[in-house]
């Protein structure tokens, strides 16, 4: 991971749902997930690359997502694709509502004591 | 090949994925392998110069000691080979032979893999079992559930072993950390199994079982958790019954005859019912073959088996209803892979042959007979469909 040392310790807890929630609309392969990460949350989260390989993997070792080599259709080797399962789905659904719990409880904070 | 034959690529290949078992590293390998390739190729689209691609490539995957480190982790290897000895010794003392304890003590080391992230009660509330409540559970069916620690297997007589370790079937997990516990992987009563997971894992390993559309049984006996009881604990994680049958779709045998990978159909709209001539309850299964990709480069580096390229394939299980009639879809939803995404309608065939020669273009689905056995192979005889007058 890149960026801030804070960043980063931000990213280490959130990787896990960032990871099970761009999987959601369907397969993709390790380096559309991070493109679509980057994408979706406007480059605020940076992945070190390589570190995203052993987390997915570790979720395949959890049961969350399952994996599925299949030809490229860029003409390179072939990818491997990762789809949610659905405990994978069942676990997205209660880390999802966890950060909607964790936002709300930080709202009032983050609001700014001028606000308060 | 000396590393000093090696393209930089390669030294960053191996370098990543050191201290991997071969079969990890072969994976691990050609998945870093397809990523370098992909994004040199996006780099260079950008204007940039070959070797500026690769070497860039290369430093966006960062430190290759760091990617291999992280990928040991999950692969539960220790080098801590002492205290495996000793958890040997201690296991032939209970009565394990001696290679499961050593694969006991290599799942063993208490990664975080093997954590939930939810507490005891949460795991208890989805209908998880402790180990020795889960051993309780197998006994009613006859089959045999040994642990040790995180380590854990399923036996039943003239049946292949079952490794719950992982890769097939889930490993015992334990509760939040945050519990605080001392020694958790000597503790089987604070690691616990998802039953819920025992249809996929039985499958996986070719172990008989009789599927209908509200029960999945093992000896004469249902199973827990899917999926009428799952109906009654909706936060149960169970597989679908379609992934029951993956052992199936991905033989080679299937593979080879239909010439592609397969997905989970979704997002389907605008269902038919037709006749089938099957009995009540049993499963069938829709096959598709999405449409080629417009414009778009089709991977030719595997030979295609009738001679066009590889394609993607569709898969949707469902099952006769009691009037022996199945409700198909008749259009496809947003659904494929990447340049696969297809909306549209889908044609219906009733043999292979007119499957083969249907345009690339065209959406094209045939609908085989399923064994309620899922390990039983899938015989590739499209069954005569005919629309219901409605």
């Amino acid at each position: 991971m890149r960026g801030t040392d804070s960043n980063a310790q931000l990213l280490r807890g959130t990787l896990d749902f960032l990871l099970l929630a761009s999987l959601e609309a369907g397969p993709l392969y390790g380096l559309r997930i991070i493109q679509d990460v980057q994408a979706k949350t406007e480059g605020h989260f940076r992945f070190k690359e390589g570190t995203l390989y052993p987390a997915l993997h570790r979720l395949e070792g959890r049961g969350l997502i399952s994996a599925q080599t299949r030809p490229s259709d860029a003409g390179g080797p072939p990818r491997k694709y990762y789809e949610l399962t659905e405990p994978g789905q069942h676990e997205l659904a209660r880390q999802r509502e966890q950060q909607r719990a964790h936002a709300r409880a930080l709202a009032p904070y983050l609001q700014g004591w001028r606000l308060a | 090949m000396n590393r000093a034959g090696m393209t930089p690529e390669e030294r960053f290949l191996q370098a990543a994925t050191r201290g991997l078992s071969c079969r990890k590293r072969a994976e691990a390998q050609a998945e870093l392998r397809s990523h370098l390739h992909e994004r040199t190729q996006q780099l260079i689209l950008e204007g940039k110069p070959l070797p500026s691609a690769q070497a860039r490539a290369m430093e966006e995957l960062g430190a290759p000691g760091e990617i291999a480190r992280g990928l040991r982790r999950n692969e539960h290897v220790h080098p801590l080979l002492s205290a495996g000895v000793l958890m040997a010794m201690a296991a032939l003392l209970l009565g394990f032979p001696a290679v499961d304890a050593w694969r006991g003590w290599k799942l063993g080391v208490p990664d975080r893999s093997h954590y939930t992230n939810v507490d005891e009660a949460g795991l208890r509330a989805d209908g998880f079992l402790s180990l020795p409540e889960a051993r309780e559970l197998f006994q009613q069916y006859g089959v045999t559930l040994k642990f040790f620690g995180p380590w854990a297997q399923l036996d039943a007589p003239g049946l292949p072993t079952i490794h719950l370790d992982g890769v097939a079937c889930s490993s015992p997990g334990y509760a939040d950390p945050d519990s605080g516990r001392l020694f958790p992987e000597l503790r089987p009563a604070h690691l616990y199994l998802n039953p819920g997971m025992l249809p996929l894992c039985l499958a996986a390993a070719g172990w008989p079982l009789d599927l209908r559309p509200d029960s999945v049984a093992f000896r004469g006996k249902a199973l827990p958790g899917l999926p009428g009881a799952a109906a009654h604990m909706p936060t149960l994680p169970a597989p679908s019954l379609r992934n029951l049958y993956q052992g199936a779709l991905y033989s080679p045998a299937l593979r080879g005859a239909l010439d592609g990978s397969t997905v989970a159909l979704s997002g389907l709209q605008a269902t038919q019912t037709y006749r089938v001539d099957r009995p009540a309850h049993s499963p069938v299964m829709l096959l598709v073959r999405f449409p080629e990709p417009k414009g778009e480069p089709v991977d030719r580096s595997s030979p295609p088996a009738l001679g066009r390229p590889p394609a993607l394939l569709g898969n949707l299980l469902t099952w006769v209803a009691t009037d022996q009639t199945v409700a198909l879809p008749t259009q496809l939803g947003r659904n494929g892979v990447g340049a696969w995404e297809y909306y549209g309608p889908l044609k219906l065939t009733r043999n292979l042959e007119e499957w083969r020669s249907t345009p690339g273009s065209v959406a094209v689905g045939v609908v085989i007979p399923l064994s309620s056995n899922p390990a039983d192979p899938i015989r590739l005889s499209p069954l005569d469909v005919t629309p219901v007058l409605q």
